[in-house]
């Protein structure tokens, strides 16, 4: 039996107990995602990406659908490498909201405060207010572009897939609404970590809404604790955002993941006219990731930067497949992605910009950039512009390379040993992909991190970050 | 004891033969000049006493301080003060001079056994140094050589130069594409480190450069051998009447 046939089958057998832990308006999409998931199954990308999510939700997971509490300790929640950024930190375990009151850390006063702004559960906030959550809740993921031609169908399946999976089977997650107006001055921190000691799926769903002339910072950072050594920890991760005109939204996710987790992620945006939105895929260390991004700039001068950073070693996968919509005139889409990848690393990136039709004055550019440090090391790039649009400024670029041979020598002759000359360049490397994170507290931070990643230090970062936090 | 001994050279770039038996030695204080027409294998000689990987030596020996060059890696040799001075400078995008030179400053310093300078320490030690060559302060903002303008990234040669203090250092060419002005600049600033202890290889096709730092020796280099040896005596016909008559006096 196909994979997801064993998870339909799953939720009809389970539908009962999946509903009694989750909220009405997550459990009325069900139906319509399990008849989606059987039509398009979970298909195998038709192109060069690593990931196979076939082979990665054939494997026999424990899913936690009656919602038993994971037994939590402080320590495990904060051996976040990015520690108290904020005073606003949510904690994610597996697919559940960790409520603030558990974590004695953190004041566990007002999820929603008195300007409307809710962060916190989506199980909470579906019941609580459901005309919110009806209104935008798998109105992205279950979407639809519809653009006609063969090669978006296809990508478009493979997402829709997944995303289906996600919604027959989502119990709870994370929500951002900021309504119309309100500023939020603190980043939201959000800390999701995977923990179990089976091999388990967690289903994951981000909501985050921003209404017109709102503004929000939001990191995510993805971690998985290593309880048992074989464990295989699964995510699937399925986020929508929404930003209304005008408005403006920083978007970071930092993974630090060990080698057996996988991520599949999903993320959808929708800009509405003149908004600003930064989206930052920040990958320290993965298992198998592969991460789907799409953007619509749905009304004219909108502007999007999408970033993303890899630094992968050992036998990590990483892709990332993007997909820029521009659907309205005069809006502005700016894409960088880079890759180090050393031992036998594979990473690929798939990019792709579609400039319909009336979307005159789009100004869109994408570049990849990518270093194979070792010859065992795989890259692969795409990058693909559709354009059906005349007065257009659009570009490109893709190189997959090694590091500077000369500069190499030229730094040695100076007497900075070897090993610090080729940090030093896959850090200079690195540079302008994180100097576009926007949240200045957290570039720096990055920086110190990557430098670890490079010396191989992360792991005892994550050890200080610990008793920094107490 | 001599700084470098050179004995019998032979190195190759490609599989393709450029030194064919160099002898050379250089005491503690000395000045060489090294000259020859182009494709000679000056700068072969450059990159192979630095350590350049893609050279290969085939035959020969190298005494540093008595001790065998070739097996050391590029960064020790630099630890143990030789400094190249490149013909052409190597532009790094996104790591600072500041970075690059704390990173190798450092690095020489741990390798003596001294602690690493402070950030306050350290950047007195750039101000100093950059005065000497008159070298401006937002370049050494700047990524390494990234922007430079030909002068300026000679400039940063000799400020480098003047940052690491080397033993042995060997100018590659130093002085061609500078002007007047900022070849006296440069000169002054090799003639500063000039002591009892320095020494210098200076590598160039100009009369100019030669007449600021004043060699004592000077050396012929043609088809990849040391083909005549001599004093300033001999740059100054070099300058009169090229290289013709050394290459009559082999007999082609």
């Amino acid at each position: 039996m196909s994979a997801e046939k064993q998870y339909i089958e799953l939720y009809r057998s389970q539908r009962n107990l999946i509903d009694e832990h989750a909220a009405p308006v997550l459990n009325a999409c069900r139906e319509e995602a399990a008849q989606v998931l059987e039509r398009v199954g979970l298909q195998r990308p038709k192109d060069f990406s690593h990931v196979d999510p076939e082979v990665a939700l054939s494997a026999d997971y424990a899913l936690n659908l009656a919602r038993y509490q994971v037994p939590t300790s402080r320590e495990d929640l904060f051996t976040c490498a990015v520690p108290e950024l904020s005073t606003q930190v949510h904690f994610l375990v597996n697919e559940q909201y960790v409520p603030q009151a558990e974590v004695s850390h953190v004041s566990p006063s007002g999820i929603a405060t008195d300007e409307g702004v809710f962060c916190g559960s989506l199980r909470t906030f579906a019941a609580q207010y459901p005309d919110v959550a009806a209104r935008y809740y798998n109105k992205l993921a279950s979407q639809r572009t519809d653009t006609g031609d063969v090669r978006s169908a296809s990508y478009e399946a493979c997402s829709l897939g997944e995303s289906a999976l996600n919604t027959m089977l989502c119990q709870d997650g994370f929500v951002l609404y900021v309504p119309q107006g309100v500023q939020l001055d603190k980043t939201v921190q959000l800390i999701s970590l995977l923990r179990s000691v089976d091999d388990m799926m967690a289903v994951q769903r981000l909501l985050i809404i921003l209404e017109d002339d709102a503004r929000a910072n939001l990191l995510v950072c993805e971690h998985a604790s290593k309880l048992n050594e074989q464990v295989v920890q699964l995510g699937l991760q399925t986020v929508e955002i929404f930003v209304g005109q005008r408005a403006t939204l920083d978007f970071c996710s930092l993974e630090e993941h060990h080698e057996h987790v996988i991520r599949l992620g999903q993320i959808y945006v929708r800009q509405e006219a003149a908004s600003n939105v930064a989206i930052g895929l920040y990958a320290l260390t993965v298992g198998q990731t592969r991460n789907r991004v799409h953007i619509q700039l749905a009304a004219p001068d909108a502007q999007t930067q999408l970033y993303g950073m890899a630094t992968l070693d050992a036998e990590q996968h990483l892709d990332n497949i993007t997909f820029i919509d521009h659907q309205a005139p005069g809006c502005t889409s700016n894409e960088l992605f880079k890759y180090v990848l050393d031992d036998k690393a594979r990473g690929s990136f798939l990019g792709r910009i579609l400039v319909r039709e009336g979307s005159d004055k789009t100004d869109a550019h994408q570049t990849d950039r990518n270093l194979c440090l070792t010859p065992e090391a795989r890259m692969v790039t795409r990058p693909e512009l559709e354009i059906y649009a005349d007065d257009v400024k659009c570009s490109h670029g893709a190189t997959v390379g090694q590091l500077d041979q000369q500069a190499l020598f030229y730094m040695r002759t100076r007497g900075i040993p070897e090993a610090e000359a080729r940090l030093l360049l896959m850090f200079a490397f690195m540079g302008d992909v994180i100097d576009g994170i926007r949240i200045e507290p957290l570039r720096d931070r990055l920086k110190h991190l990557v430098e670890k990643r490079f010396r191989g230090e992360l792991s005892q970062c994550r050890g200080c970050a610990v008793s920094a936090a107490r | 004891m001599a700084l470098l001994e050179i004995k019998n050279l032979h190195a190759s770039v490609g599989g393709k033969e450029i030194l064919r038996g160099i002898d050379l030695t250089v005491n503690p204080g000395e000045v060489h000049a090294v000259m020859g027409p182009n494709g000679a294998g000056k700068s072969t000689l450059s990159a192979i006493l630095t350590g350049n990987p893609q050279y290969e030596v085939t035959e020969g020996q190298i005494l540093y301080k008595g001790q065998d060059l070739l097996a050391m890696k590029p960064e020790q040799r630099a630890w143990e003060g030789i400094f190249l001075s490149f013909q052409y400078p190597v532009e790094i995008p996104g790591v600072s001079m500041v970075n690059f030179m704390r990173a190798a400053v450092n690095a020489h310093r741990e390798y003596r056994g001294e602690p690493a300078l402070t950030a306050t320490e350290f950047l007195k030690l750039m101000r100093e140094k950059r005065a000497v060559v008159q070298l401006d302060n937002k370049l050494a903002n700047r990524s390494v050589n990234e922007g430079f303008s030909g002068g300026e990234k000679k400039r940063n040669e000799i400020f480098q130069m003047a940052m690491l203090e080397p033993t042995l250092s060997i100018l590659d060419e130093t002085d061609s594409g500078l002007d007047v002005d900022a070849l006296r600049i440069v000169s002054d600033g090799v003639n500063r480190l000039k002591s009892a202890e320095r020494s210098s290889i200076v590598i160039t096709h100009y009369q100019k450069l030669l007449e600021y730092v004043q060699p004592q020796f000077v050396h012929i280099v043609y088809k990849g051998r040391i083909v005549k040896n001599g004093g300033p005596e001999l740059s100054d016909r070099i300058f009169a009447e090229g290289f013709d008559w050394v290459k009559q006096e082999l007999g082609e």
